[in-house]
């Protein structure tokens, strides 16, 4: 019998469907009635089912536990007994970062600001003092860290999302964590 | 009830978005967003759809991270390698020169993936892995049946053209070169 290539290329973009029972009974008799008449068509319908066998070894990945946990956390707080439609609190990655982004920032405010402070005994106080080295390793790890991440943070975001980070967040988690740390050390050394 | 919903489909649901952006933290965000999104929306979602409905969502934040990410990874690099590494091994009851061989075909597989279309992509996942209907694929990415048809038929042509190097075309191609 000659082949119709026409019938051939319509009848191989019915083959996912049929494989997975997912046509509808016009389309299966026609698929099965052409399948009988050509052995090409049966040989695709074979690589279809092999496919189909291999995509299935792809497991389902398990979502992390802190995913579903930030969620519950977003949901509970924004249920407030009533229709819980306010705004629900997102934390996406960008966000996650900024605790660190400031952190970094608060250690090279005081690699450059500690130098020029006195001890309470009137000796100057230097940022060795504050910091060991490995610290300041750190430190210096994490900076190149956040600069990475900043960039993303960039990129990704909208430009009025970041204005709004950079502008106003940024700049108080970093006062804040500066003065934290300044009052831990002079405490500590008082 | 909510917490049911999210321990029934999260695993979905972050699955395809790992397989689609190939980036654990991006498919962690995008799993949140989706569930955020489902809280949000419980109201108006028919829980008979839910599944379908938390893909189609997962599926156009991926579409806009996707978008973002464009430049980022351009200029970070590509790090769509991890992705072999962030899926669990596979389990036993295998003898360990299956497993291997069938871990070295996911690999190949997973790669192959990665250099399709984007919604000839999200075609594959949602039919093949997800196991959503044709008319559901067609409906989450706003496309008629006849063109997932097609767009499934396109994917199972170039994976195995990288899954069997020495049979690229179809039958129809194959006679029509002669």
């Amino acid at each position: 019998m000659r082949r119709d290539e026409s019938v051939c290329r319509r009848i191989e973009t019915q083959l996912a469907g049929y494989a997975a029972g997912d046509l509808d009974p016009r389309e299966i008799v026609e698929v099965e009635r052409h399948l009988v008449t050509c052995p090409d068509c049966r040989g695709e319908l074979a690589s279809e089912i092999a496919l189909r066998e291999t995509l299935a070894t792809l497991p389902l990945v398990p979502c992390p536990a802190r995913v579903s946990e930030n969620i519950m956390a977003a949901v509970e707080a924004s249920d407030d007994g009533r229709d819980g439609d306010r705004r629900l609190v997102v934390f996406p990655a960008w966000r996650r970062a900024i605790g660190g982004l400031a952190a970094a920032a608060a250690v090279i405010a005081l690699l450059v600001a500690a130098p020029w402070r006195d001890r309470p005994d009137g000796t100057e106080f230097a940022a060795a003092d504050a910091l060991t080295e490995q610290e300041i390793m750190n430190a210096r790890r994490d900076i190149r860290q956040t600069l990475v991440l900043a960039i993303r943070i960039i990129e990704e975001s909208e430009r009025k999302t970041v204005s709004e980070v950079f502008g106003r967040r940024l700049p108080g988690a970093i006062d804040k964590s500066v003065k934290a740390i300044t009052t831990s050390l002079e405490g500590g050394q008082g | 009830m909510f917490k049911e919903i999210l321990r029934l489909h999260r695993d979905r649901v972050f699955s395809y978005a790992l397989y689609y952006l190939r980036d654990r933290d991006d498919a962690e965000d995008v799993t949140q967003d989706a569930f955020l999104r489902l809280w949000q929306k419980r109201r108006e979602v028919d829980p008979q759809r839910t599944e379908a409905w938390l893909v189609r969502v997962a599926h156009n934040l991926c579409i806009d991270r996707t978008r973002r990410l464009k430049t980022v990874r351009k200029r970070l690099g590509n790090p769509d390698q991890r992705i072999v590494a962030d899926i669990p091994a596979t389990g036993g009851g295998s003898a360990p020169d299956h497993r291997l061989q069938r871990d070295q075909t996911r690999a190949v597989l997973l790669e192959a993936m990665a250099g399709l279309k984007e919604e000839t992509r999200s075609a594959l996942i949602m039919h093949y892995f997800q196991g959503l209907k044709l008319d559901e694929v067609a409906d989450i990415l706003g496309k008629k049946t006849s063109t997932v048809k097609v767009q499934l038929h396109r994917a199972r042509r170039a994976l195995r053209r990288v899954l069997d190097p020495g049979d690229d075309m179809t039958p129809a191609m194959k006679r029509e070169t002669v």
